[in-house]
């Protein structure tokens, strides 16, 4: 029997919906397909045999701090293109375009589980999070955010090295950003570092091996120079396991080895600890507004 | 609207899936890591893993699911039974994200998903409710003063249970005492809230329910009684449609009151309203349901029509157009659901791996399956494997023809209920209609085990 | 011709494009000076300490403490080697982290004596082997910057030959940044940028134009202060004009920043490093 006036009609367009494929990902370790938005909804953990993917900067965040709490800095600060490398300008614009990240990292402060802190997590989802001179700012005036209010950093690292494209200058934030740490430190402030899939090159060398605290991800690989250079280089196979976060954790160059479903806990752990060695009352806290345009000399 | 996201699995997925393809609309199968070789991500036109297996990670991880329909830019999702079928937060997520959710609004879920306040607004609305608290009860002391009032023996339920979980019932004070804060407990480990309300406990009332079909202009029709009396451990076992033996203006009265809730709420798309009949005659509403139910083929087979297609042209914004007069039932219709269970091992789950399936047919006979020979029950989800329902002119017919069909089904590699079906179909109690929702328990399954030996 | 030291390369952008290459062979050249050719030049009574008080001695890197005109500095250099035996000794001037943490304890011990310290820069890299990459390469080049950035004495870099990427930058922390005509200071080796471009490292000559890694450059990009003239046929037996120019630099360089207290020395370094912002 028909309830209905109406009859179920489908056009022919719209039939032809399902032949487009969203975009997919592969699992590195299961090997399978799947779609990657809904990976980046779990966690980017793979559904069928729980290993990690490279997880999106935003969607880390979210994961990780207080909801509601992130306010973020910098978000639109884009590369002047100081080489005028050929070609350079082009690429921003398309990675742009790929999601909503306008660079390879994406910073400012949060809470986790009540506590304040300050944040950057790098995205190699963009140009492979190679650090030129944006995210090299970014990463430094969000450090001397922290150093100003008294706020912890925690930095989630991933890159594939430096950005070639900005040539010289983007090896200068390797000093930049460890001179910026260095007066976060002098403050006794806590610094932490979680290494994320990939961690290499300048970033290793430089930030990433300067925390208070090391912590990695499962499987991450994490070393200076790249596994091909090196297998270049030595020419024999390289050992069982080399440059993973498990590796360096043998080798006494890690903390902890922090599962997703724990980093929270883990994070928020480590700020209770420490929340006591900066005393919070002395000095006076800052907008982002007020303390970005003094640093700037810009008026309002 | 062209694509279905069907948010569910085994039967009532390539249930749902079955009657898209039949109107021409493309389906979106998700599946757990544990149903990847399943019969929805089988039939359906795409299908996408969306998480583990356990079920908070997959068939009720919304961002997964919203995920999944986006990448498949699926218009419409159906949430099927159980998991996000009742969850308004679900409903209004899809909402959200721009898609037509295959059910009724959150705000009218929200109402009818919290027993408490559903008993409440029936309350306020002048529709006859079990008796019972009149809200949630805070302490013991004011548990032995509503169970004095309203008299033992008296049921404590959670407030956010559903699906006949969280109920227990005591017979005398004692022991309300000492089940009273059991039940908290359990309710709020297995609902996330501990909430309790009491309610008389009826004993050999009977479980009519009324398929409830409303579209969005305001036509609401009611599609007859159906009888789901047999229940074991408050799941159903074997429901029929129409009731039976049941007087004629009693159904009429309980399907009225139906209409009349159903208008009251602004009920959307299907639903069902579930009520308990006395033996005097008295019918008390118990709660409703804003979903199809699992039982639904046995009112498609005396009415002639698909509800999954109602509820998707409703979801259209189809308009309803035959009035209710004209809406007559043919015949009578029982379903047996078999469970991959050992009755004789006080039904544990059999789980395992199907060898082979023989299936019975014939005019009045249908099978719905959730799993094809070589297809595996799961430990982790619930233990149906199919639904076998037969229609017949008159409930003997009825009755007859499903024992046959009980007898020719065959299924290899488990254990399953339908040998114990089939003596229920044959036991005198059953085919007189002397039954109530504890029979199974209190009387068959004795009588049943003592013929076993 | 007669020299005149920190004088800007006065080149068009375009003459600076197409002399990358020459500048980057010119860099890389054999007879080219390498840090004990300078040392033994530039400083006296030169005493040089060796091992990293943990696994090794790097011969990759030279620390040495000697006297420069009148006052005692520790020097620092990498040295790549000229002949063949000395190049395996050196490893052709790729560092392994006995090779920084040698360094850094060049550093502190400077530190501690108020000595200043001069940098001689010439590395193709980073040594990254697998047992480099294991014994921390990473985190001690990472250990090395914050040292530097933290030294309460003078430091001075000059880079003589190859600022190769992360391996150079770890001695390139400095209150002056000194380069010489014909060295070069990169990311990424022209090679290296080569096959990423063009899927063909033959190619570096045009990839060198791109990555603007010469002193013209660099100085054009405000990060180097000094840039020292090469004459022709500059070569580690003809260097002494060169060397001449590079005394006065370090001479005048010194007497300034030896006059600064070592605090406020500190913090001129780092705000000379986070001014360098828009770029």
């Amino acid at each position: 029997m028909n309830l209905f006036n109406e009859k179920v009609t489908v056009t022919s367009e719209e039939a032809d919906i399902l032949g487009e494929k969203p975009e997919m990902l592969r699992c590195g370790g299961c090997k399978r397909e799947m779609v990657a938005d809904i990976v980046h909804a779990a966690d980017s953990i793979c559904p069928y045999c729980g290993a990690l993917f490279r997880q999106p900067a935003y969607r880390r965040i979210e994961t990780i701090v207080d909801s509601g709490s992130f306010i973020e800095i910098e978000r639109d600060a884009e590369s002047r293109d100081p080489l005028s490398f050929p070609g350079y300008k082009t690429k921003i614009e398309s990675e742009r375009s790929k999601s909503n990240l306008q660079e390879g990292v994406v910073v400012g402060k949060a809470t986790i589980k009540g506590l304040r802190t300050a944040i950057a997590v790098m995205d190699s989802y963009f140009m492979m999070g190679s650090m030129g001179t944006v995210v090299g700012e970014k990463i430094v005036l969000i450090t001397e955010f922290a150093t100003l209010n008294r706020l912890p950093l925690i930095i989630f690292c991933a890159s594939g090295g430096a950005r070639m494209q900005e040539g010289v200058l983007s090896l200068l934030q390797m000093s930049r950003t460890t001179i910026a740490l260095a007066r976060h430190s002098e403050q006794r402030l806590l610094h932490i570092n979680v290494l994320t899939h990939p961690t290499t090159g300048g970033v290793t060398a430089s930030f990433a091996m300067q925390g208070d605290i090391t912590l990695a991800e499962p499987g991450a690989l994490i070393g200076f120079a790249g596994p091909r250079v090196i297998q270049q280089t030595v020419g024999d196979k390289l050992p069982e396991g080399f440059q993973t976060a498990e590796y360096l954790y043998e080798r006494g160059l890690i903390d902890r080895i922090v599962e997703r479903r724990d980093m929270r806990d883990t994070l928020a752990a480590l700020l209770a600890l420490h929340a006591g060695s900066a005393a919070d009352d002395v000095r006076p806290k800052t907008s982002f507004k007020e303390w970005y345009d003094d640093v700037f000399k810009r008026n309002s | 609207m062209s694509t279905v996201l069907v948010a569910n699995r085994g039967e009532i997925a390539v249930r749902i899936i079955r009657t898209c393809r039949k109107l021409g609309l493309k389906t979106v199968a998700v599946f757990s890591e544990n149903d990847e070789h399943g019969m929805p991500a089988r039939l359906a036109d795409v299908s996408v893993c969306i998480g583990p297996r356990q079920a908070e990670k997959s068939y009720l991880n919304i961002d997964s699911i919203l995920a999944a329909a986006k990448a498949f830019k699926a218009d419409m999702v159906h949430p099927g039974v159980g998991f996000l079928s009742e969850n308004d937060a679900f409903a209004e997520a899809c909402a959200e994200a721009g898609l037509r959710f295959i059910g009724p609004d959150p705000e009218t879920m929200r109402l009818l998903g919290d027993k408490q306040t559903a008993r409440k607004t029936m309350i306020e609305n002048g529709f006859p409710v079990v008796p019972g608290s009149e809200g949630t009860v805070g302490s013991l002391k004011d548990a032995l003063a509503i169970a004095r009032e309203i008299g033992f023996p008296v049921m404590i339920k959670a407030a956010k249970g559903g699906g006949g979980k969280g109920i227990r019932v005591v017979g005398d004070a004692a022991a309300l005492e000492k089940e009273f804060a059991l039940v908290r407990r359990e309710a709020e480990l297995a609902f996330g809230d501990g909430s309790v309300y009491l309610e008389a406990y009826l004993p050999e009332a009977r479980h009519i329910e009324v398929q409830i079909l409303a579209d969005m202009h305001g036509n609401v029709l009611h599609l007859g009684t159906r009888e789901c009396t047999l229940q074991r451990k408050n799941q159903k076992l074997l429901e029929e449609a129409p009731a039976a033996n049941v007087e004629p203006a009693i159904l009429e009265a309980i399907q009225q009151t139906a209409v009349d809730i159903a208008r009251c709420v602004g009920y959307k798309n299907a639903g069902t309203i579930e009520f308990l009949l006395a033996p005097d005659g008295r019918f008390f509403f118990m709660e409703m349901n804003a979903r199809i139910q699992v039982e639904h083929p046995v009112t498609e087979s005396i009415y002639g029509l698909d509800l999954v297609k109602a509820q998707i042209q409703v979801a259209m914004g189809h308009h309803m157009a035959v009035p209710q007069e004209q809406i007559v039932a043919h015949g009578h219709a029982i379903e047996c659901r078999i469970n991959a269970e050992d009755p004789a091992e006080n039904f544990r789950p059999s789980p395992g791996v199907i060898k082979s399936m023989t299936l019975p047919g014939g005019s009045g006979v249908r099978i719905d399956a959730g799993y094809a020979a070589g297809d595996e029950i799961s430990p982790f989800y619930d233990s149906m494997v199919l639904k076998l329902i037969c229609t017949g002119d008159d409930r003997d017919e009825a009755i007859r023809l499903c024992s046959g069909a009980l007898s020719e089904l065959s299924i290899e590699g488990i254990s399953h209920n339908a040998a114990f079906a089939r003596a229920m179909l044959a036991d005198p109690d059953f085919q007189s209609g002397r039954v109530h929702t504890r029979w199974i328990e209190q009387v068959f399954i004795p009588r049943y085990l003592r013929g076993q030996q | 011709m007669t020299m005149s030291s920190n004088e800007t390369v006065n080149q068009t952008p375009d003459e600076t494009r197409e002399q990358a290459w020459i500048r980057v062979m010119n860099a890389r050249k054999e007879n080219r000076p390498q840090a004990r050719d300078y040392i033994a030049k530039l400083f006296h009574g030169v005493f040089e300490v060796k091992g990293d008080r943990c696994m090794g001695d790097d011969e990759a890197i030279v620390t040495a403490i000697a006297w420069f005109e009148n006052c005692p500095v520790t020097v620092i250099g990498q040295q790549k080697g000229h002949t063949l035996e000395e190049r395996m000794r050196c490893n052709f001037g790729m560092p392994n982290p006995e090779g920084y943490r040698k360094s850094m304890r060049a550093l502190r011990q400077a530190e501690k004596f108020h000595r200043p310290v001069i940098c001689l820069v010439d590395t193709p890299g980073a040594f990254c082997g697998v047992e480099a990459e294991n014994k921390g390469q990473g985190l001690i080049i990472a250990e090395h910057l914050r040292t530097m950035a933290t030294l309460k004495t003078p430091v001075i870099s000059i880079i003589i030959g190859e600022g190769g990427s992360g391996g150079a930058l770890a001695l390139s922390l400095a209150d002056r940044l000194i380069m010489m005509e014909n060295s070069y200071f990169s990311v990424i080796s022209p090679e290296g940028a080569a096959s990423i471009l063009f899927k063909d490292s033959s190619m570096a000559q045009e990839a060198a134009k791109n990555l603007k890694l010469t002193a013209t450059d660099l100085k054009s990009f405000g990060v180097v202060d000094n840039v020292i003239r090469e004459p022709e046929g500059f070569s580690r037996f003809n260097m002494d004009d060169s060397v001449e120019d590079i005394r006065r630099v370090i001479r005048a360089a010194l007497r300034r920043l030896t006059r600064i207290p070592p605090d406020r020395l500190v913090e001129n370094r780092h705000q000379k490093f986070l001014n360098m912002r828009g770029l």
